[in-house]
């Protein structure tokens, strides 16, 4: 019910009481209020101008200033609310209370919205402006479009890596990841799973009764390469997309990295987005921030089952289609976005790829096989079985992600043979990586 | 505050007992919505206690003693705590509508320099026009068909006059505006 409803149910109760007790009185108070109501009514007649101002390069996470410039254009005071329903998916407002804008007045309101990362662009907000009785309102929607550029929070990112183990989680990295090792013995120690039965000292295994294996010195020098996969099948999610992740574990690398010449190749499906060549400059990790402004697609469709229609193209049709589709889609020439980002690679540099392993799986196979003589590698790939929004999932989603966490395994599997593989959820962040490497 | 004194007054000039109450009415004006409920009940109390049963003989003064400290309190219950008014319109109303103790009129006159004040505040254009236009429409009506409503036993048909007029004045400057939920 409405306040003013409120106040029409008790005009028609005292009509109905002045009725009934053939009394007057409650029609004339009754008639009374209908003419308060009239006169409210006539003179609510709103108009402000508004203006918003946001800062275009924004950090996730971080409060960002909000600056809304109101004029009351009307002769009343009028009671003013900010409702920031236009603000893109993820992102959060924290609006002031409601307050009076008296008759011609002008006023900057400053409030705070948290952003969350990728390229958005920000409308409105909606300016609610009631009379002073709060009976009445009207909506007026800001004419603005911000387009606003949101980073990763390196600061948060350094916490995360700090909170772990501080500095030491850099060196552990080394010897987890790095295995660019020279032929230089660095010394002797017991064999453990894992270890190449080829470094196994025979003298020193005969002369002690246990297997005993050679510790190489390993090479703190060599490029690092993140080759991150911005295409579609990365930036869909439903509750939060793998590239959200993905970027997050990107700059933990990066950081935890820090002693060491890093650089950074994010490809989509039509070629290299960014490219950050690998440098151990301080300034580096911001170079890396600035290129990780990749926008999720999100979706609220769970899954949508769709009808099996067949039809049969043509091979001709199919040839043209394979060399014409990614032009049209703004490619640049035949090879595909990872094809271009391990063209672009130094001849021996340690190379860490983050990818949805079932998105490309063919081409991914063969880049990998390709490199893996050349390059020591690291498969991380966000496994998008873990990424579904468990409070929508059903017994029949359930059972289809269990299929598909089933036959994921076995692609897992597949890579795994060829270069380390990791498969990873959205809780996985450095710290799980490296304790599984150990 | 001008508001209770002028229901408290109006009430002992008109010799009933339920605008005592007003002072719980306006101590609620911070919550909007009870206020607008138990503005309901008092309103519906007033009707019972309050008794015209012929306009055209109804003593005038008693009736807009209760009907105009009515309004004051709604109003000001609607405001909230921007409803309180001071200065000296507001000091002058609160001696006359004391005086009024006394003599009735120069309370009446309190209540319209009051409610004059109280609204004067909305710089009101259209709607005080509209409002004026309402009363004359019915002082009229009720003039031009009292040969068909001044009868012995004639306040139904009064009644149904004057809501008459009320719904036709309303359907006639009713504009499409937004309203507020009540507890929202």
């Amino acid at each position: 019910m409405r306040r003013e409803e409120l106040l029409i149910l008790l005009t028609f109760l005292l009509f109905v009481q002045g009725y009934f007790l053939r009394n007057v009185f409650p029609a004339l108070l009754a008639f009374t209020i209908i003419l308060y109501l009239i006169y409210l009514r006539s003179e609510f007649s709103p108009e402000i101008e508004a203006e918003r101002e946001v800062d275009n390069r924004l950090t996730e996470g971080e409060r960002a200033r909000s600056r809304l410039r109101l004029r009351n254009l009307t002769g009343k005071k009028l009671k003013i609310a900010i409702l920031e329903d236009f603000l893109p998916h993820g992102f959060k407002a924290e609006v002031p209370h409601p307050f009076m804008l008296n008759e011609g007045e002008e006023r900057e309101v400053e409030y705070f919205i948290v952003p969350v990362r990728g390229v958005h662009t920000i409308k409105g907000p909606r300016v609610r402006v009631m009379d002073s009785r709060e009976l009445y309102y009207s909506d007026f929607i800001v004419d603005s479009e911000i387009d606003v550029e949101v980073y990763p929070s390196l600061d948060r990112i350094r916490e995360e890596a700090r909170a772990e183990e501080n500095i030491k989680i850099a060196t552990t990295y080394q010897k987890a990841l790095l295995g660019l090792q020279t032929m230089e013995i660095h010394s002797l120690r017991k064999f453990q799973p894992g270890d190449d039965t080829k470094h196994v000292e025979w003298k020193a295994t005969a002369r002690l009764g246990e297997l005993i294996v050679k510790d190489f010195l390993r090479e703190v020098e060599g490029d690092i390469y993140i080759i991150l996969d911005a295409g579609r099948e990365m930036r869909k999610g439903i509750r939060s997309s793998k590239i959200d992740y993905a970027t997050t574990l990107t700059l933990q690398l990066a950081y935890a990295l820090g002693r060491y010449r890093v650089g950074l190749i994010v490809y989509d499906d039509y070629g290299i987005k960014y490219r950050v060549e690998a440098s151990k400059s301080p300034e580096q990790i911001e170079r890396i921030v600035r290129s990780l402004k990749i926008t999720p697609v999100y979706s609220d469709i769970l899954g949508v089952k769709i009808p099996e229609i067949s039809f049969r193209v043509s091979k001709e049709a199919r040839n043209f289609l394979r060399k014409v589709m990614p032009a049209i889609k703004g490619r640049r020439s035949f090879a595909t976005g990872l094809m271009e980002s391990v063209s672009a690679l130094p001849s021996s540099a340690f190379l860490i790829f983050i990818s949805d392993i079932t998105a490309h799986t063919g081409e991914l196979i063969r880049v990998l096989s390709e490199l893996k003589n050349r390059h020591k590698i690291l498969l991380l790939t966000p496994n998008p079985v873990l990424f579904y929004d468990e409070s929508r999932i059903d017994r029949e989603t359930l059972l289809w992600l269990y299929r598909r966490y089933l036959e994921r395994e076995e692609v897992v599997r597949k890579f795994s043979r060829m270069v380390p593989t990791l498969d990873l959820g959205p809780s996985d962040l450095l710290e799980v990586i490296r304790e599984a490497i150990k | 505050m001008i508001a209770v004194l002028a229901a408290v007054v109006g009430g002992l000039i008109a010799g009933i007992y339920t605008p005592l109450l007003s002072p719980v009415l306006y101590l609620l004006r911070s919550r909007r919505d009870l206020f607008l409920l138990l503005f309901l009940a008092y309103c519906l109390a007033l009707g019972y206690e309050f008794e015209v049963a012929n306009v055209y003989e109804a003593d005038l003064v008693g009736v807009l003693a209760i009907i105009l400290p009515s309004i004051l309190l709604l109003d000001a219950g609607l405001r909230g705590e921007e409803g309180s008014l001071r200065g000296s319109a507001t000091y002058a109303a609160a001696l006359a509508i004391l005086i009024g103790l006394f003599v009735r009129e120069v309370f009446v006159l309190g209540v319209l320099i009051a409610l004059i004040h109280h609204f004067s505040r909305d710089y009101p254009r259209r709607g005080a026009a509209v409002s004026l236009t309402g009363i004359s429409l019915l002082i009229l009506g009720l003039f031009a068909g009292s040969g068909m409503l001044n009868l012995p036993g004639g306040a139904p048909s009064q009644v149904v006059f004057i809501s008459a007029v009320g719904i036709l004045l309303a359907l006639f400057f009713w504009r499409n505006i937004k309203t507020t939920e009540l507890f929202s």
